[in-house]
């Protein structure tokens, strides 16, 4: 029974992650969720001193026998990682779980619920899941447990809250980036984010209600792993994920969720060279080499080849090569990066720019080396040895040691796994280095540079640490704008979506978008515009392609054979609705083309909003809203009169902000028709912005 | 030029969202663990010294996979020559660089080269301007670093292997703490042996340099450390931590043979322990240790003087001037032998925000502008022989402080210690000892600071004992029974 379940538990989770998408888990296979289900394995030996159990509520539980001086360590793992939905979110998420207050309860916040038992709990945040570790004296579980149950059920619906939240995360994420920007640009890297900035920026740019939609669907007990060690035996440990009833962490069932999908955000991680210039005379040099999920018996050759690259910053191919290099006088601190679900090797050290882009070539070529010049035995002699404890670097700490137990135990794998898997690579002919030094050089590996100039003709991402126009205190006190003046509101827009330099290059976008109009079948588009107005769409709907052409004044639509002229006002209303799009706005902006007004300050809940109006014959009075605190155009708003003289007023939404390329560029447009008596949702799926050659 | 690019197949989502979906809650797979049956032992403590005098302390447990080993020395600037406070920090930061047996090319000629050196270095610092004796110490100092290579060191101790050796320098402690496995014992042992004996000080001018310059910039922002000073003029006159809180007179030189000498006497096995902490075979590694750890070279170091403060017959008082801001510092010497926990509650109870009693008696004295602090025992040093210490600042002055700061104390011995209030202290200090608990290096770190410090005390492992509150009010009423002294800092 117990196999049977985590199969098809294990099965979901793996369709999900391969699919790509994460639906609302069903409810677990077995009893129904009402009646106590007994626990899977009925009859345990008497001195077992771990096991795993399916709860009734669809929980997976991993308990076990600690020494009974030891401290209790309660772990709640969610599916619910950072690559969900939005990035930040699940940071949030966690955030909003352990500060929420019940004052009808009179309960505290979780945090201060486990500081009172004596115990600490920190919140890990990983790509596919994010953990709740908490530590209390011995003895203190249950508590512990209930808890944590109270807090699960009272995380807060007000949107008061979670924006108090959610701008304390920002400024703590903000201080941490400034107190060590290289770890925490890593960080951003592992997480499979582009920057700090970027990150941050997804932070500020998310709402309540995504928060709570977020909690909604994916922390859910069929969706969690909790892992339990206390020195009591494992019956004692058992009943304690059942009793008392009303607390236990078995009862805890939320409602059904809002029904949709919470899905994985399509991004990839992007190894290379990311340059941050923060005008510093010298660098920071920051190499990451991800290392296997830890405990995996196939992850012994990968770390057998890191260790014939580098041992901790010295020895190894690397030093042999950087000495070659001239930069055998850089040496590197090392430390394990450590999310719940990814690990990686983080090298430091400091230089001065030149030897930073130079070092990130000697890094790459010290890697191919291996495949060029497999390891000789006397390097893998050496290798072999380092690996051994190499291996258990992931389970330093307490939490991470649990979370590794709990993990093979579900698998029925042993904690030696990877010592005997070394040991039977040890034994002649079982290691076949070249091969495995092939894998290896295709894993990860990404270098970041904090400090000076980027050398020319170095190729690398860039990136900053933090928003330029992220500055809450002036923000917060700047008064409001004069009528009339412009204000620095496009400014810090161009700035937070990617510079007035680069915007000023643009000259126009292809795109691919889904329009859902209403109740109408929803239509798919194919979108080149340039700003000279040549515009070329093909649209989608039942099958059907419309292809509508605008060039200078030749403009005419297409249906399989049939061809038909625009009229002048539906070929410029096509035009508006190009030019409308808050990245054409800005550009024409950015180059001079665009001028506007202040005209108001407007609070929209609790976001301030600066209304700027166009100067500009071409719009009906078009006005665009600057979000004050992210910078971001949130709404574009006009007038559009047709053809039969009828005028009416829309207004655009523009959400999902994302990177694409050197932009931030909305992703999806909810337009409203006359307040709402028409609506559609365009979701961009692919976005490239044109830009002028150089 | 573009940068090399990783494979598109290295990228994360899918091959890791698979990968991690399986491993969180993976099917049943063909290979069969055994079930674990053995109950968890708990953690077993053994002492010992070795016969070259290293006190070692092995924490067995078993839940580790790694052995964190920590060796604590003082650095309370005791063993520095008068006018040269700090010399043995540099000693730690120079060691950094290797032993005559792994890091030198050519041990005879990096020796010569190394008191060549030592010489110019002195004549520059003779002739401050005299360009010449620069450039000589700039060549010598190329000509020595030629001979060696201070990556050697460290690249033998990670092949040990050995993981992340690093110096944690904790107030009065160092701890040279790092990671490996118990199958490297032996040759952890022996490089660590290897680095106590045979240490060159190779680039101990920049190190000596780089503490100094950081000494003077720590006394230029701490503004009281005049009064403290001052404090152990009172009460700890042959205190070393007095002369650690003056301000640099300047950049003096140090004799390479005084830094060897002070090397010596902080490493001297007498002077240290040792804690390994972790999966380990108590039997076996003792035995390890024991030959590993066999003798010394170091000359024997004059015995360590600790004269404990006395209680004052009488209030001892003193002003110093040119302070950024008016403030008081009020120190009692702490009774003889106080359990270090108590002394922790005890500070709690006193003045540690927001319901101390330093705090009530200063909100009823209507002060909300007096920032204050308290810290026992003070300076560390062995078995907690120092003093109570309160910290108190006030822009608007200290005229009447004293008195509301002895109402305080008064307010302490008096009152009952309500049960609420004991229970929750006793929770924070649980907390605060999990804060660092949970990283097994960092606590390897912690076991070995307070067995240097505290080595009449039992070894503890695992989270403080309770403290109780008669403990708390027995310890404060012996404290208060003597006279403070009092320095006020005047701008």
């Amino acid at each position: 029974m117990k196999t049977t379940a985590l199969a098809k538990h294990a099965a979901l989770l793996l369709a999900l992650a391969t699919l790509g998408s994460c639906d609302s888990a069903p409810p677990p296979p077995g009893p129904a969720p009402d009646q106590p289900q007994p626990p899977v394995d009925e009859q345990p030996p008497a001195a077992l001193t771990e096991k795993v159990l399916l709860l009734a509520n669809g929980m997976t539980a991993y308990l076990s026998q600690a020494s009974a001086d030891a401290d209790t360590q309660v772990q709640l793992g969610v599916l619910a990682g950072g690559l969900f939905v939005a990035p930040g979110l699940a940071e949030l998420a966690a955030e909003v779980i352990l500060r929420s207050t019940d004052p009808t309860q009179g309960n505290g916040t979780l945090e201060q619920e486990i500081e009172q038992l004596g115990g600490t709990i920190d919140v890990r945040v990983g790509l596919l899941t994010t953990w709740f570790d908490v530590r209390v004296p011995r003895g203190k579980g249950l508590p512990a447990l209930e808890a944590l149950r109270v807090a699960l059920q009272s995380a807060s619906h007000s949107r008061h809250q979670i924006e108090r939240m959610r701008d304390e995360l920002v400024a703590s994420i903000c201080d941490e980036v400034v107190r060590d920007p290289l770890r925490q640009s890593a960080r951003a890297l592992l997480l499979a984010e582009k920057s700090t900035e970027h990150y941050v920026n997804g932070l500020i740019d998310l709402d309540a209600s995504q928060v709570t939609l977020f909690l909604e669907r994916l922390y859910r007990p069929e969706r969690c792993v909790l892992n339990f060690r206390e020195g009591r035996a494992l019956p004692t440990l058992e009943r304690f994920l059942h009793e008392p009833a009303e607390l236990a962490i078995e009862g805890w069932r939320p409602p059904p969720a809002t029904p949709g999908n919470s899905d994985l955000l399509p991004r990839q991680c992007e190894p290379g060279l990311t340059w941050i210039e923060n005008g510093a005379p010298r660098a920071r040099v920051g190499v990451m080499l991800r290392r296997p999920q830890a405990g995996e018996p196939e992850d012994a050759e990968s770390l057998l080849l890191q260790s014939c690259l580098t041992l901790d910053g010295t020895g190894g191919r690397l030093e042999q090569l950087q000495e070659e290099a001239g930069l055998g006088h850089l040496s590197w601190q090392t430390e394990l990066l450590q999310l719940p679900d990814a690990e990686a090797l983080l090298m430091t050290t400091e230089a001065t720019g030149d030897e930073a882009a130079r070092l990130w070539r000697v890094v790459l070529r010290a890697r191919q080396s291996l495949v060029d010049v497999p390891p000789t035995p006397s390097e893998l002699q050496l290798a072999f040895r380092r690996t051994r404890l190499a291996a258990e670097l992931p389970m330093l700490d307490a939490d991470a040691r649990l979370r590794q137990f709990g993990r093979l135990a579900t698998r029925n794998l042993s904690i030696d796994v990877l010592r005997d898997r070394l040991a039977d690579l040890q034994r002649p002919g079982q290691f076949d280095a070249t091969a495995a030094a092939r894998r290896f050089a295709e894993q990860p590996l990404w270098t970041v540079v904090i400090g000076p100039p980027r050398p020319d003709g170095v190729d690398a991402h860039t990136a900053r640490l933090l928003p330029p126009q992220f500055h809450p205190q002036d923000t917060a006190t700047e008064a409001a704008p004069q009528p009339g003046e412009e204000g620095p509101w496009l400014e810090r827009a161009l700035a937070a979506c990617g510079g007035r330099a680069r915007f000023a290059e643009i000259v126009g976008f292809t795109a691919t978008a889904t329009m859902q109009p209403g109740d109408a079948p929803p239509a798919a588009d194919r979108i080149t515009w340039s700003t000279d107005g040549t515009l070329q769409r093909q649209r989608t709907v039942l099958g059907q392609v419309v292809t509508t052409t605008l060039t200078g004044d030749d403009c005419s639509e297409q249906l399989g054979t049939v061809r038909q002229s625009l009229t002048a006002e539906d070929a410029a209303a096509l035009r508006q609705e190009m030019a409308r799009h808050p990245i054409m706005l800005l550009a024409a902006y950015a180059r001079g083309a665009l001028p506007f007004r202040a005209v108001a300050e407007r609070t929209v809940g609790d976001r301030r909003m600066m209304v700027l109006e166009a100067r500009d014959e071409r719009f009906e009075r078009l006005r665009v809203q600057v979000d004050v605190e992210s910078s971001l155009v949130r709404v574009v708003e006009t007038w559009q009169r047709f053809a039969d003289g009828s005028i009416v007023h829309l207004s655009e939404n523009w959400l999902d902000y994302r990177t694409t390329g050197d932009l931030r560029v909305p992703h999806l447009r909810r337009a409203s028709w006359n307040d709402g008596q028409h609506e559609t949702e365009t979701v961009y799926t692919d976005w490239r912005t044109q830009f002028a050659p150089r | 030029m573009a940068p090399p690019r990783c494979s598109a197949r290295a990228g994360l989502p899918l091959a890791a969202l698979v990968a991690y979906a399986a491993a969180l809650v993976g099917p049943v797979v063909a290979q069969q663990k055994p079930p674990r049956v053995q109950p968890p032992t708990e953690r077993v403590t053994r002492t010992f010294t070795t016969p070259d005098g290293s006190r070692f302390v092995l924490v067995v447990d078993a839940s580790q996979r790694q052995v964190h080993w920590a060796t604590a020395t003082w650095n309370d600037g005791g063993d520095d020559p008068p006018g040269f406070e700090g010399l043995t920090q540099a000693t730690l930061l120079a060691a950094r660089g290797g032993t005559w047996q792994h890091g030198s090319k050519d041990p005879e000629a990096e020796r010569a080269a190394l008191e060549a050196l030592d010489a110019a270095w002195h004549e520059s610092m003779q002739r401050p301007h005299d360009q010449a004796a620069l450039a000589r110490v700039i060549e010598r100092d190329r000509a020595a670093a030629a001979l060696c290579d201070a990556r050697t060191f460290p690249r033998v101790l990670a092949a040990a292997p050995a993981h992340r050796p690093e110096l944690l320098l904790r107030d009065a402690i160092a701890v040279h703490v790092l990671t490996t496995i118990e199958e490297a014992l032996p040759d952890v042992a022996a490089l660590l042996v290897e680095r106590r004996e045979q240490q060159p000080l190779r680039g101990l001018y920049r190190a000596w340099t780089e503490v100094t310059l950081a000494r003077a910039t720590a006394r230029a922002t701490d503004h009281a450390a005049r009064l403290h000073g001052e404090v152990l003029a009172l009460m700890m006159p042959l205190s070393p931590a007095a002369r650690m809180l003056e301000t640099p007179a300047g950049i003096v030189a140090p004799r390479r043979a005084d830094a060897l000498a002070c090397w010596a006497a902080t490493q001297h096995p007498s002077r240290t322990v040792h804690v390994l902490f972790g999966e380990l075979d108590p039997d076996r590694t003792e035995a390890t240790l024991r030959k590993a750890f066999a003798a010394t070279h170091l000359s024997q170091p004059p015995a360590a003087v600790v004269v404990p403060p006395r209680p004052l017959t009488a209030e001892r008082r003193s002003v110093v001037g040119g302070v950024d801001q008016p403030r008081l510092a009020v120190a009692w010497a702490l009774p003889s032998g106080a359990d270090r926990w108590t002394v922790e509650a005890a500070v709690r109870w006193l003045a540690v925000v927001p319901r101390s009693q330093l705090a009530q008696r200063l909100a009823r004295a209507n002060r909300p502008g007096t920032n204050f602090s308290a810290r026992a025992p003070w300076p560390r040093t062995v078995n907690g022989a120092g003093l109570l210490l309160l910290d108190l600042d006030d822009a608007n002055g200290t005229d009447g402080l004293l008195e509301v700061v002895l109402g305080a104390c008064a307010d302490a011995v008096d009152k009952d210690i309500p049960d609420g209030w004991l229970f929750q202290t006793n929770m924070a200090m649980q907390h605060d000892w999990n804060l660092h608990a949970d990283d097994p290096r960092l606590l390897t770190a912690a076991i070995a600071e307070h067995a240097l410090v505290w080595p009449d005390a039992d070894i503890v492992t695992g989270a403080p004992p309770r403290v109780g509150g008669a403990d708390v009010t027995r310890l404060l009423r012996q404290t208060f029974a003597a006279h403070p002294a009092v320095v006020e800092g005047h701008r």
